[in-house]
Formats: C-alpha cells, structure tokens, sequence
C-alpha cells in the first residue's frame, strides 16, 4: 500500500486541479476573513468585544462535500480512461490495497482542502488575537472531530462511486448531483433537529404566551431524523457550521443538537460503504 | 517439462456468451508462445483473465505454479509484465514521469535503469513531450517500457507491434528475441501478423470461438507444413478430375495455376510414393499425361503458416 499512496501523491502533488482547488479555498478563505473583519470594524459591536471569526471558521466545510465528490470522480475516472488502473493490478497489487489507498488518497485530499481553510483563519486570527487564538479554538476543536468523521464518510461514499463507475463523466455527474442532495437533505434535517420544543406566540390581547411548537419532531420521527443526521456527512458537517442568532459559535446545549448517534452512525456509513465498494471493486472487469 | 503459465478448462461467459469455453494452454519456460486467431477468437479475454484483469466463470489457471484461486497470485504477478489491449500510460505526462510513476507502484529503489528502458524502446529522446501528443507506435514502445520496468520474467503482449514502422516492428521483434535469448523472458503473444510471429514464436496455440484448436511448437510444426508441387498447365478441369480419381490433395489458384500437397494435416496420402521424401514427380506429370493434362511448368512450395492457420480454423477442429 505504501507504494501505491506514494505513486498517487507524487501524481496528486503533480496535478494542476488540486493545486487550482487549493487556491480557490484559500483565496475563499481570505475573502470570508476579509468580509469578517469588515463587518466587525463598521458593524454594531461591544467597546470591548473582541474580534473573532469562529462563526465563519467553518465555512468552508460546506463545500468539502462537492469538491471532494469532484476531484475523486477526476481522479479516479483518468486512472480508468488512461489505464493505469490495469498496471496496478498486472504488477501484482491486491485489489483491496488499491481500493483503500484510493480511500486514503481522498480523505487526506479532504483534510488538506479543509486544512488550507483553516490555516488561513488562524494565520490570520493570530495577528489580531496573538496567542488568544488558541483559547478560541478550544471549542471549535470538538466541531474539527465532527468534520473529520463527516470527510470519512464522504471519502467512503465517493470512494465506492468513483471507482466503481468506470466512466469519469458518470462519475462526477452522479457524485455531483449525490454531493448536491445530501447538502440539501442535510440542511433539512440539522433545521428540523434545530426547531425548539416552545414557541412564543402573541394573543389577541398582546399577551405573550409559549405553545408547543407544531414543527418539534418527536417519537419514532425525531429517532428517523437523528438517525439520518448521524449518517448523513453533510448533517455532521452542519453541525459545525451553525450559529446562534448573535453569530456565536453554539454550545452543545443551546445550539444544533449533538447526539450518541453520530459517531456511531457515522462510522456504520463509512464501514458500510467500504465493504460494499471493496466487493464491487473485487468483482469488476476492468475493461 | 517447466511450465510457466498453465490453463484448465477456462471459461469465461457473459450473459449467454461464452467468450472461452474450456480453454485449456501449455505456456513453456522460456517459450515465446505465439497465440493466434481472428478477430473475437478470445486471445485478449484470455490475456484479461491471466493478468487478473477479470475473473473466470470457471476452470482455473495457474502461474508459476500458484492457481488463480490461492490468495497468493498477487506474488505470481510481480513476475510479470503485460500490455494488454491498448498501452496503459498516464496522457498528461512525459515518458519518463510515466515510467518513475510505475517505478514507484512497483516499489523500485532507484530509477537507474529508466534511462536504459527507454534506450531498449527506442524513446530515449522524446524529452518531456506529454503522452497525449505520441503517435500510436510511441505509446505502444512506451507501453512496452512500462512492461519492462519489472524486469519480468513472463511477458504477456497482446499485440505489440500494432501501429508500429517496419524499423519499429524489426527493434521490437529484436528487443523480444534478446531478452529471451539472454535473460530467459517467457512471452506471450498475441499478433495478427502471421509473419512476424512465424520469424520469433518457438510455440504456436491456434484459438478459435473461444476454443484452443491446437497447441503445436514451432519444431513441429514446421514438419507438418505441407510441401506442394505448384503446377502450371493448360487447363486447370481435367486436371482436378485426374488428381480426385488419384486421392491427392489440391488447390486450385487459377485456370491454370494448383498447388498439389505431398501430405494433409492429418497425415493421409493416398497417392503411393516411392519414399516418405517426397512425391514421385515422374509419376505425377506421367498420370498427368495419361489424362492429357498438359504441364507447362512444375516447381516446389511450401505452405506457410497463413495456410496452416486457414486450413486449421477453417475446418475448425477443436483438440481439447
């Protein structure tokens, strides 16, 4: 396995798509920082509030998903369209090892696309926080674990499409288009965990009152809806991404709600998804 | 006798279609099997199915003695090399960025011996033009180069000399013939030039339908090659009415021209000679003359391997 991970990251390092993804995160990044600071130094704020960017620290995560689905589907299709797919298992490589170095390549392509993000608002949070920015970091900390099991299941899904689609336009219209929906279905479902059990209403006389929220899931529902949260990369992804009405990063109490399911749910979806692409892969004739 | 690649009732459908159908092979040790048959025959599934490129639906086949079922092939297959169907290269790289990029899946310490890969090839000064703008012949020796890189000890081409020059058809029948010669290279090879692979092949598998027809060496068959007596007469009729009523095997080329075979693949010869050298001429041309068939010329032929490939798949009989 290791020579194969180092064939394709000399070829990964070589590529001019990555590199071009690289830096359209990290100018993404320093337009965000820049939109940040803009809205802080001429916005309404605190005398002593403290400029940070933790709301938008995480920003970038909810691309993750649809730049991952593209480059896996470019990299794997040419490995399929020039061939060389075929060299690897002619020089006696192990289909399993090809799969899952295939799987490594994509999740270490992931975190580096995030890392160059993240790099960027640190480098740039410690010129007006110094060595402050690692107390505010402290927190987004455990929201980096969430997006770190959110690429494991991206990379296993897109992983098991990629290579299991052999043509490179397919592929990248299929993981497109499944990047594209679990984004969607992922929003609908973190929005729905969201709504609170209460809402204050007004009465005809002007008094405020709480009723129960008819949105609140509950039951078997809310059990189908954490369940799909925990599966879904792009819900765990999200979970980091929201904010409270003041633009404060959310404890796990006040904001999206974080539940057992998730690690759980996660890892099933990134075991599940393995398996299935490592079966299809051994069975595949490669043309 | 050592054997390097062995096949057993291989078979290997789709859906209804069966593209071998219990194939079976001998591949020697320091052969260069030439595998022959036409188009939709099965030679490239079976080149498929021994690189590990797709799997039997049944039989099996085994490789340095490891059977396809053990876990272990992947070790048999460090052995080899293969270019199967079209070139495997990477489009937007250099020949050499190809190479080290298939130095580094092998694992190889160095790149010491890339330079001398793409001399043996013939790509030595190509530069850092990228794979997309090769022409057809420059992929296939780049191919082959990649092939090389193993230093493998069983060669499996399909095709190698497709889109080459007569100068790169000749470096590469010469590249084939000195690695066998000096490091013990087994090959496989699949051409559809008869020609050259009659000038390098030391054994021969006929396929056909999926089906090998015959495996035969290139000693024997070199013996079974039918020598014929190439005849030029006035006419061609009463000719072939005297040579049926005499049993002999014949060919008719023109209204003139026949070729009359000394002996057939299966050996029958009905027409008696005086030794087991040859034809009687003498009693040829006098039966002839008998039957007022007047000879204007007499010479002899030797069938090729083109007529002993059409003869044998054209009455497609199958050995196994």
């Amino acid at each position: 396995m290791y020579n194969l991970l180092s064939a394709y990251f000399t070829k990964l390092f070589k590529d001019k798509l990555f590199w071009l993804i690289e830096c359209v995160i990290v100018l993404w990044a320093s337009y965000v920082f820049w939109l940040a600071r803009q809205q802080f130094v001429y916005g309404m704020h605190h005398v002593n509030e403290v400029f940070h960017t933790n709301p938008y620290f995480f920003n970038v995560s909810i691309w993750l998903g649809i730049s991952l689905a593209l480059y896996s589907a470019y990299f794997t299709g040419t490995e399929y369209h020039d061939g060389v797919l075929r060299n690897q298992i002619i020089s006696g490589h192990r289909r399993s090892v090809i799969y899952l170095s295939h799987y490594l390549l994509i999740l270490l392509t992931g975190i580096m696309q995030a890392a160059a993000y993240y790099l960027v608002f640190i480098i740039a949070d410690s010129f007006f926080l110094g060595f402050s920015v690692i107390h505010m970091l402290v927190k987004p900390a455990e929201y980096i674990l969430l997006i770190f099991l959110a690429l494991l299941g991206y990379s296993a899904v897109f992983s098991c499409f990629s290579i299991l689609l052999a043509n490179k336009s397919a592929a990248v219209f299929i993981q497109l288009l499944l990047a594209i929906l679990m984004l969607y279905f992922g929003f609908a479902t973190v929005t729905s965990l969201q709504e609170p059990e209460t809402v204050v209403t007004n009465t005809y006389y002007g008094e405020h009152r709480r009723i129960p929220n008819p949105k609140y899931l509950t039951g078997t529902k809310r059990e189908v809806y954490e369940w799909a949260d925990a599966f879904l990369p792009s819900s765990l992804i999200l979970h980091g991404v929201m904010t409270d009405k003041n633009g404060i990063m959310t404890d796990k109490k006040d904001g999206a709600p974080f539940h057992v399911k998730i690690p759980v749910g996660a890892t099933l979806l990134t075991v599940c998804f393995t398996a299935f692409g490592l079966y299809g892969f051994s069975q595949k004739d490669l043309k | 006798m050592d054997y390097v690649l062995t096949c057993n009732d291989l078979d290997k459908r789709y859906g209804n279609f069966y593209a071998l159908c219990r194939l079976s092979m001998h591949v020697p040790k320091g052969a260069i099997y030439g595998l022959i048959g036409k188009n939709g025959s099965g030679k490239t599934t079976l080149m498929r199915l021994i690189c590990g490129l797709s799997h039997p639906t049944a039989g099996s086949y085994t490789l340095y003695g490891i059977t396809s079922d053990d876990k272990n092939i992947c070790r048999s297959r460090k052995r080899t090399g293969a270019i199967v169907e079209t070139p495997a290269v990477y489009l937007n790289m250099s020949a050499t960025e190809n190479l080290e990029q298939q130095y580094r899946i092998l694992g190889l310490p160095s790149f010491d011996t890339l330079e001398e890969i793409l001399e043996l090839t013939g790509l030595s000064d190509v530069g850092k033009k990228k794979v997309r703008h090769f022409s057809l012949g420059m992929r296939q020796r780049l191919g082959i180069a990649i092939a090389l890189c193993s230093s493998p000890d069983f060669l499996i081409l399909d095709e190698p000399i497709n889109g080459l020059d007569p100068q790169g058809i000749i470096e590469i029948r010469e590249l084939i013939l000195k690695l066998n010669r000096e490091q013990q290279v087994t090959f496989l090879i699949s051409s559809h030039i008869l020609d050259e692979l009659s000038k390098i092949s030391t054994h021969y598998g006929f396929i056909d339908r999926g089906h090998m027809v015959k495996e035969i060496s290139a000693k024997e068959l070199k013996n079974l090659c039918r020598k014929c007596i190439r005849v030029t007469v006035a006419d061609t009729k009463p000719l072939c009415l005297l040579l049926d009523r005499l049993g002999l095997d014949y060919h008719i080329l023109s209204g003139t021209e026949a070729d009359i075979y000394l002996s057939s693949p299966s050996h029958t010869d009905a027409f008696p000679r005086p030794s087991a050298a040859g034809i009687s001429i003498t009693s040829l041309v006098m039966e002839l003359s008998k039957g007022h068939c007047e000879v204007l010329s007499l010479r002899e032929h030797n069938e090729s391997l083109e007529n002993y490939y059409m003869n044998l798949i054209g009455k497609g009989k199958i050995e196994n």
